[in-house]
Protein backbone atom coordinates (compact mmCIF):
# COMPACT_ATOMS: atom_id res chain seq x y z
CA UNK A 1 0.00 0.00 0.00
CA UNK A 2 1.15 3.62 -1.16
CA UNK A 3 1.93 5.82 1.80
CA UNK A 4 3.29 9.56 1.28
CA UNK A 5 6.09 9.58 3.24
CA UNK A 6 7.10 13.03 4.25
CA UNK A 7 10.53 14.55 3.92
CA UNK A 8 12.23 17.47 5.18
CA UNK A 9 15.14 19.93 5.05
CA UNK A 10 16.66 20.60 8.41
CA UNK A 11 19.10 23.08 8.78
CA UNK A 12 21.99 23.44 10.59
CA UNK A 13 22.38 26.86 12.07
CA UNK A 14 26.46 26.03 12.20
CA UNK A 15 27.67 24.39 8.88
CA UNK A 16 24.08 24.87 6.53
CA UNK A 17 25.06 21.00 5.96
CA UNK A 18 21.33 19.61 5.48
CA UNK A 19 20.09 16.59 7.35
CA UNK A 20 17.59 14.94 5.10
CA UNK A 21 15.46 13.01 8.16
CA UNK A 22 12.68 11.14 7.48
CA UNK A 23 9.67 12.20 9.09
CA UNK A 24 6.51 11.02 9.30
CA UNK A 25 3.06 12.23 8.09
CA UNK A 26 -0.33 11.06 8.52
CA UNK A 27 -2.05 12.09 5.51
CA UNK A 28 -5.15 12.25 4.47
CA UNK A 29 -5.26 11.77 0.89
CA UNK A 30 -7.42 12.95 -1.64
CA UNK A 31 -6.87 12.75 -5.72
CA UNK A 32 -10.33 14.31 -6.46
CA UNK A 33 -8.84 16.30 -9.46
CA UNK A 34 -7.60 19.15 -7.28
CA UNK A 35 -8.44 18.82 -3.40
CA UNK A 36 -5.34 18.26 -1.36
CA UNK A 37 -5.30 17.83 1.48
CA UNK A 38 -2.88 16.58 4.28
CA UNK A 39 -2.35 16.76 8.14
CA UNK A 40 0.96 15.66 9.25
CA UNK A 41 2.33 14.95 12.43
CA UNK A 42 6.42 15.66 12.55
CA UNK A 43 9.03 13.31 14.96
CA UNK A 44 12.73 14.77 14.85
CA UNK A 45 15.95 14.63 16.43
CA UNK A 46 16.29 16.89 19.17
CA UNK A 47 20.19 17.50 18.86
CA UNK A 48 19.92 19.49 15.61
CA UNK A 49 18.78 23.09 15.90
CA UNK A 50 16.21 22.54 13.13
CA UNK A 51 14.23 24.33 10.80
CA UNK A 52 11.64 23.71 8.77
CA UNK A 53 12.14 25.38 5.11
CA UNK A 54 9.82 23.36 2.82
CA UNK A 55 7.39 20.68 2.72
CA UNK A 56 6.65 18.00 0.33
CA UNK A 57 3.11 16.42 0.77
CA UNK A 58 1.73 13.78 -2.03
CA UNK A 59 4.09 13.41 -4.54
CA UNK A 60 2.93 10.46 -6.82
CA UNK A 61 3.26 10.08 -10.38
CA UNK A 62 0.72 8.36 -12.68
CA UNK A 63 2.12 5.09 -14.37
CA UNK A 64 2.17 5.35 -17.71
CA UNK A 65 3.11 2.78 -21.20
CA UNK A 66 6.71 1.62 -20.66
CA UNK A 67 6.94 2.64 -24.28
CA UNK A 68 6.99 6.03 -22.96
CA UNK A 69 10.17 8.17 -22.04
CA UNK A 70 7.61 10.76 -20.03
CA UNK A 71 6.61 11.13 -16.63
CA UNK A 72 4.52 13.51 -15.05
CA UNK A 73 5.45 14.13 -10.73
CA UNK A 74 2.69 16.08 -8.80
CA UNK A 75 2.77 17.00 -5.19
CA UNK A 76 2.06 20.02 -2.84
CA UNK A 77 5.13 22.01 -1.96
CA UNK A 78 4.97 24.25 0.80
CA UNK A 79 7.21 27.07 2.18
CA UNK A 80 7.35 27.18 5.62
CA UNK A 81 9.86 29.51 5.96
CA UNK A 82 9.48 33.01 6.38
CA UNK A 83 11.61 33.82 2.94
CA UNK A 84 10.50 33.63 -0.48
CA UNK A 85 12.42 29.99 -1.69
CA UNK A 86 12.91 29.63 -5.21
CA UNK A 87 12.84 26.22 -6.74
CA UNK A 88 16.00 26.25 -9.85
CA UNK A 89 16.84 22.73 -10.13
CA UNK A 90 15.03 18.82 -10.30
CA UNK A 91 16.82 15.93 -10.28
CA UNK A 92 16.37 12.09 -9.99
CA UNK A 93 17.99 8.74 -9.62
CA UNK A 94 15.26 7.41 -11.36
CA UNK A 95 14.95 9.89 -14.54
CA UNK A 96 17.49 11.27 -16.77
CA UNK A 97 15.69 14.98 -16.72
CA UNK A 98 13.47 16.83 -15.00
CA UNK A 99 11.98 19.89 -15.98
CA UNK A 100 9.07 22.37 -14.24
CA UNK A 101 6.48 22.80 -16.59
CA UNK A 102 2.99 24.40 -16.66
CA UNK A 103 -0.20 23.11 -19.11
CA UNK A 104 -1.64 26.23 -20.44
CA UNK A 105 -4.82 26.58 -22.18
CA UNK A 106 -5.60 29.97 -24.43
CA UNK A 107 -8.48 29.35 -26.52
CA UNK A 108 -8.67 25.38 -26.53
CA UNK A 109 -5.08 24.99 -26.89
CA UNK A 110 -3.06 23.12 -24.63
CA UNK A 111 0.53 23.66 -24.61
CA UNK A 112 3.44 23.59 -21.76
CA UNK A 113 5.26 26.20 -20.35
CA UNK A 114 8.78 25.67 -18.97
CA UNK A 115 9.49 27.37 -15.96
CA UNK A 116 12.71 28.36 -15.02
CA UNK A 117 11.71 28.85 -11.17
CA UNK A 118 9.34 28.60 -9.19
CA UNK A 119 8.51 31.19 -6.83
CA UNK A 120 6.96 30.32 -3.67
CA UNK A 121 6.48 33.07 -1.13
CA UNK A 122 6.52 32.48 2.61
CA UNK A 123 3.54 30.36 3.92
CA UNK A 124 2.29 29.66 0.57
CA UNK A 125 1.46 26.19 -1.17
CA UNK A 126 2.24 25.61 -4.84
CA UNK A 127 0.12 22.27 -6.00
CA UNK A 128 1.41 20.05 -8.75
CA UNK A 129 -1.36 18.66 -10.34
CA UNK A 130 -2.78 16.90 -13.46
CA UNK A 131 -3.61 19.86 -15.95
CA UNK A 132 -1.88 22.41 -14.46
CA UNK A 133 1.89 22.13 -12.82
CA UNK A 134 3.58 19.66 -12.87
CA UNK A 135 7.28 17.84 -13.11
CA UNK A 136 8.30 17.01 -16.78
CA UNK A 137 10.28 13.68 -15.59
CA UNK A 138 12.20 12.44 -18.80
CA UNK A 139 14.07 9.23 -20.11
CA UNK A 140 14.04 7.28 -16.99
CA UNK A 141 16.87 5.06 -15.65
CA UNK A 142 14.55 1.50 -14.77
CA UNK A 143 11.15 0.29 -15.48
CA UNK A 144 8.47 2.14 -13.19
CA UNK A 145 5.60 0.33 -12.36
CA UNK A 146 2.49 1.04 -9.85
CA UNK A 147 3.75 0.95 -6.21
CA UNK A 148 7.44 1.71 -7.16
CA UNK A 149 8.82 4.60 -5.27
CA UNK A 150 12.46 6.74 -6.17
CA UNK A 151 14.04 9.92 -4.97
CA UNK A 152 13.22 13.35 -6.10
CA UNK A 153 15.40 16.55 -5.19
CA UNK A 154 14.15 19.68 -4.79
CA UNK A 155 17.68 22.44 -5.30
CA UNK A 156 16.72 25.92 -4.12
CA UNK A 157 18.56 29.40 -5.08
CA UNK A 158 19.24 29.80 -1.19
CA UNK A 159 20.28 27.40 1.34
CA UNK A 160 20.08 22.70 0.91
CA UNK A 161 18.40 20.78 -0.95
CA UNK A 162 15.09 18.58 0.09
CA UNK A 163 14.82 15.25 -1.61
CA UNK A 164 11.89 13.40 -1.09
CA UNK A 165 9.86 10.13 -2.21
CA UNK A 166 7.73 10.15 -5.03
CA UNK A 167 5.50 6.93 -5.56
CA UNK A 168 3.79 5.45 -8.76
CA UNK A 169 0.44 5.67 -8.29
CA UNK A 170 -2.97 5.99 -10.19
CA UNK A 171 -4.65 8.91 -10.97
CA UNK A 172 -7.91 7.59 -9.90
CA UNK A 173 -6.73 6.48 -6.48
CA UNK A 174 -9.55 6.81 -4.09
CA UNK A 175 -9.64 8.65 -0.66
CA UNK A 176 -7.56 7.22 1.94
CA UNK A 177 -6.13 7.40 5.37
CA UNK A 178 -2.47 6.18 5.16
CA UNK A 179 -0.44 5.79 8.03
CA UNK A 180 3.17 5.17 8.44
CA UNK A 181 4.03 1.41 9.21
CA UNK A 182 7.45 2.70 11.16
CA UNK A 183 5.35 4.93 13.23
CA UNK A 184 6.02 2.97 16.83
CA UNK A 185 9.49 2.93 15.89
CA UNK A 186 9.70 6.09 15.22
CA UNK A 187 8.32 7.25 17.74
CA UNK A 188 10.77 6.28 20.05
CA UNK A 189 13.17 9.71 18.95
CA UNK A 190 10.72 11.92 19.91
CA UNK A 191 11.55 13.82 23.01
CA UNK B 1 -57.25 26.59 0.66
CA UNK B 2 -55.08 29.38 -0.70
CA UNK B 3 -52.20 28.73 1.60
CA UNK B 4 -52.51 24.84 0.72
CA UNK B 5 -51.42 26.68 -2.64
CA UNK B 6 -49.38 28.70 -1.83
CA UNK B 7 -47.43 25.90 -0.14
CA UNK B 8 -47.47 23.90 -2.97
CA UNK B 9 -46.58 26.67 -5.34
CA UNK B 10 -43.39 27.21 -3.10
CA UNK B 11 -42.49 23.36 -3.37
CA UNK B 12 -43.22 23.51 -6.84
CA UNK B 13 -41.02 26.68 -7.46
CA UNK B 14 -38.24 25.15 -5.34
CA UNK B 15 -38.28 22.19 -7.03
CA UNK B 16 -38.18 23.56 -10.34
CA UNK B 17 -35.50 26.07 -9.58
CA UNK B 18 -33.79 22.86 -8.24
CA UNK B 19 -33.84 21.34 -11.76
CA UNK B 20 -32.81 24.19 -13.43
CA UNK B 21 -30.14 24.15 -11.24
CA UNK B 22 -28.94 20.47 -11.94
CA UNK B 23 -29.49 20.92 -15.64
CA UNK B 24 -26.83 23.78 -15.38
CA UNK B 25 -24.73 21.16 -13.28
CA UNK B 26 -24.99 18.68 -15.94
CA UNK B 27 -24.34 20.39 -18.80
CA UNK B 28 -20.93 20.53 -20.03
CA UNK B 29 -18.88 23.14 -20.90
CA UNK B 30 -19.72 26.34 -22.50
CA UNK B 31 -17.69 26.05 -25.20
CA UNK B 32 -19.19 22.75 -26.26
CA UNK B 33 -20.38 23.01 -29.70
CA UNK B 34 -23.16 20.81 -31.30
CA UNK B 35 -23.59 21.68 -35.25
CA UNK B 36 -27.12 21.77 -36.37
CA UNK B 37 -25.83 20.70 -39.80
CA UNK B 38 -23.29 18.54 -39.40
CA UNK B 39 -19.88 18.62 -41.68
CA UNK B 40 -18.45 16.15 -44.05
CA UNK B 41 -14.86 15.05 -43.57
CA UNK B 42 -12.96 15.00 -46.45
CA UNK B 43 -11.27 11.49 -47.56
CA UNK B 44 -7.64 11.08 -45.58
CA UNK B 45 -5.92 8.17 -45.38
CA UNK B 46 -4.38 7.02 -42.30
CA UNK B 47 -3.16 4.11 -40.79
CA UNK B 48 -4.65 2.83 -37.41
CA UNK B 49 -1.92 1.35 -34.32
CA UNK B 50 -2.18 -1.83 -36.10
CA UNK B 51 -0.64 -0.45 -39.34
CA UNK B 52 -4.13 -0.86 -41.18
CA UNK B 53 -4.86 1.97 -42.81
CA UNK B 54 -7.63 4.01 -41.45
CA UNK B 55 -10.03 6.00 -43.66
CA UNK B 56 -13.58 7.71 -43.07
CA UNK B 57 -15.31 4.22 -43.76
CA UNK B 58 -13.62 3.46 -40.25
CA UNK B 59 -16.10 6.50 -38.62
CA UNK B 60 -19.05 5.14 -39.73
CA UNK B 61 -21.97 2.99 -37.87
CA UNK B 62 -20.97 4.29 -34.61
CA UNK B 63 -20.49 7.47 -32.42
CA UNK B 64 -16.19 8.30 -32.59
CA UNK B 65 -14.65 10.63 -29.99
CA UNK B 66 -11.20 11.94 -31.69
CA UNK B 67 -8.79 13.83 -29.19
CA UNK B 68 -5.26 15.17 -30.78
CA UNK B 69 -2.70 14.18 -28.91
CA UNK B 70 1.18 12.65 -28.66
CA UNK B 71 2.37 9.49 -26.74
CA UNK B 72 5.02 11.36 -25.27
CA UNK B 73 2.87 14.11 -23.53
CA UNK B 74 2.86 13.63 -19.98
CA UNK B 75 0.38 15.44 -18.26
CA UNK B 76 -2.97 16.47 -20.67
CA UNK B 77 -2.85 13.13 -23.04
CA UNK B 78 -2.56 10.33 -20.26
CA UNK B 79 -5.63 12.55 -18.20
CA UNK B 80 -7.88 13.08 -20.96
CA UNK B 81 -7.61 9.23 -21.94
CA UNK B 82 -8.28 8.36 -18.41
CA UNK B 83 -11.00 11.20 -17.89
CA UNK B 84 -12.58 9.92 -21.85
CA UNK B 85 -12.28 6.28 -20.30
CA UNK B 86 -14.04 7.21 -17.45
CA UNK B 87 -17.22 8.89 -19.40
CA UNK B 88 -17.22 5.85 -21.03
CA UNK B 89 -18.09 3.84 -18.53
CA UNK B 90 -20.32 6.73 -17.59
CA UNK B 91 -22.16 5.84 -20.92
CA UNK B 92 -22.13 2.41 -20.21
CA UNK B 93 -24.92 2.84 -17.92
CA UNK B 94 -27.05 5.18 -20.11
CA UNK B 95 -26.70 3.85 -23.42
CA UNK B 96 -26.52 0.61 -25.73
CA UNK B 97 -23.14 -0.62 -26.21
CA UNK B 98 -23.46 -0.03 -30.11
CA UNK B 99 -24.09 3.70 -29.28
CA UNK B 100 -21.16 4.07 -26.60
CA UNK B 101 -18.41 6.13 -28.99
CA UNK B 102 -15.34 4.70 -30.05
CA UNK B 103 -11.90 6.50 -28.84
CA UNK B 104 -9.79 7.78 -31.30
CA UNK B 105 -6.63 8.76 -30.44
CA UNK B 106 -5.10 11.03 -33.42
CA UNK B 107 -1.64 10.93 -32.75
CA UNK B 108 0.16 14.15 -34.84
CA UNK B 109 4.00 13.14 -33.99
CA UNK B 110 4.03 10.28 -35.79
CA UNK B 111 8.30 9.98 -35.52
CA UNK B 112 7.69 8.99 -32.19
CA UNK B 113 4.37 8.23 -31.94
CA UNK B 114 4.04 5.14 -34.80
CA UNK B 115 6.29 2.73 -33.26
CA UNK B 116 4.88 2.76 -29.72
CA UNK B 117 1.18 3.39 -30.49
CA UNK B 118 0.05 0.25 -29.52
CA UNK B 119 1.29 -0.63 -26.62
CA UNK B 120 0.59 3.12 -25.75
CA UNK B 121 -3.02 2.71 -26.51
CA UNK B 122 -3.74 -0.42 -25.37
CA UNK B 123 -2.28 0.29 -21.47
CA UNK B 124 -5.28 2.73 -21.19
CA UNK B 125 -7.68 0.75 -22.62
CA UNK B 126 -7.74 -2.20 -25.36
CA UNK B 127 -10.77 -0.89 -27.04
CA UNK B 128 -9.08 2.50 -28.06
CA UNK B 129 -7.97 3.30 -31.52
CA UNK B 130 -4.55 5.28 -32.32
CA UNK B 131 -4.23 6.70 -35.97
CA UNK B 132 -1.26 8.69 -37.29
CA UNK B 133 0.35 9.14 -40.69
CA UNK B 134 2.09 11.51 -42.97
CA UNK B 135 1.97 14.69 -42.18
CA UNK B 136 -0.06 15.93 -44.86
CA UNK B 137 -2.91 13.52 -44.29
CA UNK B 138 -2.67 14.16 -40.50
CA UNK B 139 -3.23 18.20 -41.03
CA UNK B 140 -5.68 17.34 -43.55
CA UNK B 141 -7.98 15.41 -40.78
CA UNK B 142 -7.15 18.14 -38.38
CA UNK B 143 -7.93 20.95 -40.21
CA UNK B 144 -11.46 19.32 -41.58
CA UNK B 145 -12.39 18.90 -37.87
CA UNK B 146 -11.03 22.37 -36.46
CA UNK B 147 -8.29 21.25 -34.12
CA UNK B 148 -4.81 22.57 -34.14
CA UNK B 149 -1.27 21.42 -33.25
CA UNK B 150 2.39 22.64 -33.53
CA UNK B 151 5.04 20.61 -33.31
CA UNK B 152 7.72 23.13 -31.12
CA UNK B 153 11.43 21.48 -32.61
CA UNK B 154 13.48 24.28 -31.58
CA UNK B 155 15.81 22.91 -33.91
CA UNK B 156 16.07 19.40 -36.25
CA UNK B 157 17.19 16.29 -34.49
CA UNK B 158 15.66 17.85 -31.37
CA UNK B 159 14.55 14.77 -29.01
CA UNK B 160 13.03 16.20 -26.09
CA UNK B 161 10.97 18.60 -27.87
CA UNK B 162 6.88 19.18 -26.98
CA UNK B 163 3.68 19.72 -29.06
CA UNK B 164 1.09 22.33 -28.77
CA UNK B 165 -2.21 20.54 -29.08
CA UNK B 166 -5.99 21.06 -29.26
CA UNK B 167 -7.30 20.09 -25.95
CA UNK B 168 -10.98 19.64 -27.46
CA UNK B 169 -12.16 16.53 -28.33
CA UNK B 170 -14.23 16.08 -31.50
CA UNK B 171 -17.84 14.07 -32.43
CA UNK B 172 -18.09 12.24 -35.04
CA UNK B 173 -21.74 10.98 -35.88
CA UNK B 174 -22.66 7.21 -37.44
CA UNK B 175 -22.63 8.84 -40.49
CA UNK B 176 -18.85 10.11 -39.80
CA UNK B 177 -19.48 13.82 -40.36
CA UNK B 178 -18.35 16.12 -37.42
CA UNK B 179 -21.31 16.59 -35.32
CA UNK B 180 -20.21 18.90 -32.68
CA UNK B 181 -16.79 18.99 -30.21
CA UNK B 182 -16.68 18.95 -26.27
CA UNK B 183 -14.29 20.66 -23.89
CA UNK B 184 -12.06 19.53 -21.02
CA UNK B 185 -12.84 19.09 -18.12
CA UNK B 186 -13.71 15.99 -19.33
CA UNK B 187 -15.73 14.75 -15.69
CA UNK B 188 -17.34 11.31 -16.42
CA UNK B 189 -21.39 11.90 -14.81
CA UNK B 190 -21.64 15.62 -16.65
CA UNK B 191 -19.90 14.60 -19.98
CA UNK B 192 -21.67 11.04 -20.09
CA UNK B 193 -24.92 12.51 -19.49
CA UNK B 194 -24.26 15.64 -22.16
CA UNK B 195 -23.07 12.78 -24.50
CA UNK B 196 -26.32 10.48 -23.76
CA UNK B 197 -28.88 13.54 -24.49
CA UNK B 198 -26.35 14.00 -27.82
CA UNK B 199 -26.95 10.41 -28.93
CA UNK B 200 -29.98 10.11 -28.26
CA UNK B 201 -31.22 12.63 -29.89
CA UNK B 202 -29.49 11.90 -32.61
CA UNK B 203 -30.75 8.63 -33.24
CA UNK B 204 -34.29 9.57 -33.18
CA UNK B 205 -33.94 12.10 -35.60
Amino acid sequence: MFFPLLFKRFVSQHDYISHPLMALSIAYVMFSGTSTMAKEKTYGHSDHDETVLVQVYNAWSPPAPPVVPTRAGYLQLTNTSEKTQLLQEVSSEAFQHISIHRTVEHDGFMSMEMIDELEIPPGATRLFAPGGLHLMMMQPTRSLTEGDQFLVTFNFAAGPGLTFEMTVSPHNSSPQMTISRSMSSEKQHVH
Amino acid sequence: MSRLFAKNFQAALISSLFCIFTLFCHTASAKDIVFSTPQKLPAFVLNDHDGKPFNPERLLNQWSMIFVGFTTCPDVCPMTLSNLEAVRADLSFRLKPEDIPQIVFLAVDPDRDTPVLKEYLHYFHPDYVGITGDKKEIDRLVKSIGGFYRIKKKYEGEKNYLVQHTATVFLINPQGELAGSIEPPFKAHSTGEYLTQLIRKKDNS
